[in-house]
């Protein structure tokens, strides 16, 4: 991921948010008969590190050569990241409020994600910049936005190369939990990142005028991790968007997506569970037109995002369990995305993925993504084939310090505490 | 097992039906625990007593005496199961007294603001209390209604190895479901306890523990000291973070291992289970079994008690029970089981009283003190004798321990108080936060 700066502007917020929930020094307080105490300090990180080769095969249009071969070899440590959630209980019931904060190691720092929340055993309010909810399923590649135009709905204002655009942004977030039952209803309104084209260079820059520009909702049923192997069906969704983007004739219009996904058990194994991941995404398209009203088809990969588009994701993945530690894990993820408003556009993927477990949370990777376009997409994209190919390390990490909070998504509160009676 | 336990075992049940008659009249006039007992003035939280169900039919790959372990049984499925164990008398030769116990998750209150769920029995923190006779026959029906396994170890009993509820030692645990039963004879007399074997440190820690009280007509303590109230304090310790990080862990990995045994798929390794030290040792070797102590393989778990309980009850949130009473010229006697796992010296203000137990047992020289310590394990019997009128302060004097959080005064802190004071000229009220 790149253009860290993007982030790191929207990151001032933090400090408004940490002093407005009493989790930093407040002098104010200091005569208080309660002394002040740490919050919990919860700890969740995702380290990356792989070497990716990859090759792209030159595309043609009407018979003539679009671009050219080409191969790249780097080491790639994106998408790494640590994320801290400061929450503490709150006087009354059992709310609590914090703050997450997520630290991105690129090279720059940059900061994703730096939001507060206010939560109760049914809800949870969140604002701040935050990942973009724009998509149902974790597919079973390395890095999650690997097949990141077919499992997100990309967002359409933004003219920047990298993906940090189209998964993170502002945005105002309330989670209603229909616990116990695993329902989930979510509502938020985002900014997404806007840019806008510098006059003088004509480069993409991050626009001045920022506004929110998208609303959704989502319903989901979403079956606790403790008790997945309770349910085959362990995961369901349905998202609607909307996103207020300008045409190129200065006029703005609603483009909007709606994604239906989902996760089967294809066993009730714990030691060797089969998984079947899926998600359907139909996007409505901008309809793009330039000043005399005459309609503009995408002319690059950004502005595919502001085509209408339908795309399906499907993810096989097994897990080799033994005595319920994993050993290694494998998936294999077919997508395939088609501009029905494009001439002969559409493309494909298929993805095999391996793990192989080495040590706690560490796993060696393995994945190679081949992707073709057809020729309506190979003449934008300059490339009719793509392959690509990652070998690497990765490491997980979860922790948390002075653990006072109750998670009321937890066993011991959705199966033996109050959550039947209501709040 | 040594050849004179082996003897004793053989000889037990003719020796018992010869002396049937004495035993069968004393169950009849025994006390039902949880009630005054004898005169004696504490009452303890009443025993929920029900009659025995009977037992369900044989339950395929459940618990077969004689066989050892059902875990290494392929296809074993103890969920449900009804395990009467080998060891002690059928019922029809000895006369018992029934008991019943259940594995229960519950929301325990220390004191106002502070509460947390915990495994308990019979939903109550600390387990009921039992009162029995030297000698009786004790039948205690064990149900486990959590998805964890459990056993029942009597500490400081002298019972049949079958009955000594040590998991893979001496009984596989009692599975999510099953019904397992105790028997055995009380003995010997002296202040005993009970808890829970499996996961030990969060099962007693969380609260599956209790005193179980033998009581004896030939007492030496009572003829050296007559007495007619005792009190049992069980002192607890909790980690409330601990308890509840734990018990979501391991419910969340249980209902894993519950499904695979349904599914009679649960190998002995998949819940750490090996027949011997070389068949562990040969699983780890050749990599088909991951220790999960190994260095960077499990978060490094600690446990520091933030609250601590007699009874139950944080101070100033004292439990009736462990309120001592006490006139002027009487004799009371304090019965202390520690069934946590914190180390308490408990002190008494204004009295010198008399240590005259330990482990349950009498003391050939009992000791005149005014401080008591009570490690993990162990339980301490005292004589308090009425001479110094007032209000006195009862508590752990390891400081720490006499918090709430930290917040000074609360925790494990009660108060001897004596009814017959008139016209005290300052009387307790409670302090918070000092």
């Amino acid at each position: 991921m790149k253009n860290a700066l993007l982030w790191i502007r929207r990151a001032a917020p933090l400090a408004a948010l940490t002093g407005l929930l009493g989790l930093g020094p407040a002098p104010a307080l200091a005569l208080e008969v309660d002394e002040t105490s740490l919050p919990r300090i919860a700890v969740e990180g995702e380290f990356f590190g792989t070497l990716d080769y990859t090759q792209h095969w030159a595309g043609t249009a009407d018979g003539a050569p679009v671009g050219e071969d080409r191969t790249d070899f780097r080491p790639n440590t994106d998408d790494s990241s640590v994320t801290f959630t400061l929450d503490k209980p709150l006087y009354q019931g059992s709310r609590v409020g914090g703050v997450v904060l997520q630290l991105g190691l690129e090279e720059e720092a940059v900061v994703p994600r730096a939001s507060a929340f206010f939560g109760g055993p049914r809800y949870r309010f969140q604002f701040g910049q935050m990942a973009l909810r724009n998509t149902l399923v974790r597919f079973p590649t390395i890095r999650d936005d690997d097949l990141l135009p077919y499992t997100h709905v990309l967002n359409g204002s933004l003219g920047l190369a990298g993906s940090e655009g189209h998964l993170y942004g502002e945005a105002v977030v309330l989670d209603y939990y229909f616990r116990p039952a695993p329902w989930r209803l979510a509502l938020w309104s985002q900014e997404r990142a806007q840019t806008e084209r510098d006059a003088a260079s004509g480069d993409y820059v991050a626009a001045e005028s920022a506004r929110t520009n998208s609303a959704g909702l989502l319903l989901a049923y979403d079956v606790p991790e403790a008790t997945r192997y309770e349910h085959r069906l362990r995961r369901l969704g349905v998202l609607v968007d909307g996103q207020r983007l300008e045409r190129r004739d200065g006029e703005t219009a609603t483009q909007q997506a709606v994604v239906v996904g989902g996760v089967v058990g294809l066993n009730d194994y714990p030691e060797f569970p089969w998984e079947l991941a899926f998600q359907v995404m139909q996007t409505g398209g901008l309809a793009d037109r330039d000043a005399s009203g005459a309609p503009l088809a995408a002319q690059s990969e950004d502005e595919l995002a502001r085509e209408a588009a339908t795309a399906a994701v499907l993810g096989l993945h097994y897990a080799h369990r033994t005595n319920l530690q994993t050993r290694w894990r494998a998936g294999l993820t077919l997508a395939q995305k088609s501009f029905p408003d494009l001439d002969r556009a559409s493309q494909w993927s298929v993805v095999p993925s391996f793990f192989k477990r080495v040590g706690n949370g560490v796993d060696l990777v393995a994945q190679a993504a081949y992707t073709a376009y057809a020729e309506g997409l190979s003449a934008i994209l300059g490339r009719e084939r793509t392959l690509a190919v990652q070998v690497g390390l990765t490491l997980e990490l979860e922790g948390s310090f002075n653990d006072t909070v109750v998670d009321p998504g937890s066993i011991l509160e959705l199966e033996h505490g109050r959550l039947f009676r209501g709040f | 097992m040594n050849k004179s336990r082996r003897s004793f075992f053989r000889t037990m049940a003719a020796g018992l039906l010869a002396s049937g008659g004495v035993l069968l009249s004393r169950v009849a006039g025994a006390q039902q625990p949880g009630g005054a007992h004898g005169g004696h003035g504490a009452a303890m939280p009443a025993m929920p007593m029900a009659p025995m169900q009977p037992a369900p039919p044989a339950q395929p790959g459940a618990y077969a005496p004689g066989q050892g372990s059902m875990m290494f049984s392929q296809g074993h499925n103890m969920i449900g199961a009804y395990t009467e164990p080998p060891g002690a008398p059928p019922p029809d030769q000895v006369a018992y007294r029934k008991f019943r116990l259940r594995f229960q998750i519950a929301e325990h209150e220390l004191l106002p603001g502070v509460r947390f769920k915990a495994f308990t029995f019979n939903g109550k923190v600390p387990g009921p209390v039992f009162r029995v006779n030297e000698g009786e026959w004790v039948q205690v029906e064990a149900t486990n209604d959590t998805e964890e396994m459990h056993t029942i170890h009597w500490h400081g009993l002298d019972v049949p190895y079958t009955m000594d509820g040590v998991p893979m030692i001496t009984q596989d645990p009692i599975h999510p479901g099953e019904r397992f039963v105790y028997r055995f004879q009380a003995r010997p007399a002296g202040t005993r306890f009970y808890h829970c074997h499996w996961g030990t440190p969060l099962h007693m820690s969380s609260a599956l523990h209790g005193a179980f009280i033998v009581e004896s007509d030939r007492d030496p303590i009572r003829q050296a000291f007559p007495y007619q109230r005792d009190y049992v304090l069980v002192l607890e310790s909790f980690d409330l973070n601990f308890t509840r990080n734990e018990m979501n862990a391991l419910l969340a990995g249980m209902k894993q291992v519950n499904r695979l045994m349904t599914q009679g798929r649960l190998t002995p390794q998949t819940h750490g289970f090996f027949r011997t030290l070389e068949e562990f040792s040969e699983a780890v070797e050749s990599g088909a079994y991951i220790p999960p102590y190994a260095p960077g393989q499990a978060p490094a778990r600690s446990w520091k008690a933030n609250f601590f309980a007699i009874n139950g009850g944080s101070y100033p949130a004292v439990r009736e029970e462990s309120k001592l009473r006490i006139r002027k010229g009487e004799w009371i006697r304090v019965r202390i089981v520690n069934g946590g796992m914190g180390s308490h010296h408990l002190h008494l203000h204004g009295h010198q009283f008399t240590h005259v137990a330990e482990d349950g047992n009498p003391l050939p020289q009992p000791k005149r003190l005014n401080t008591i310590s009570v490690f993990p394990g162990k339980t301490q019997d005292l004589m308090i004798y009425g001479d110094n009128p007032g209000f006195w302060t009862f508590h752990d004097h390891m400081t720490f321990n006499a918090t709430n959080n930290g917040i000074y005064p609360g925790g494990m802190v009660t108060l001897l108080s004596y009814e017959d004071l008139e016209n005290p000229p300052y009387v307790p009220s409670i302090s918070i936060i000092q």
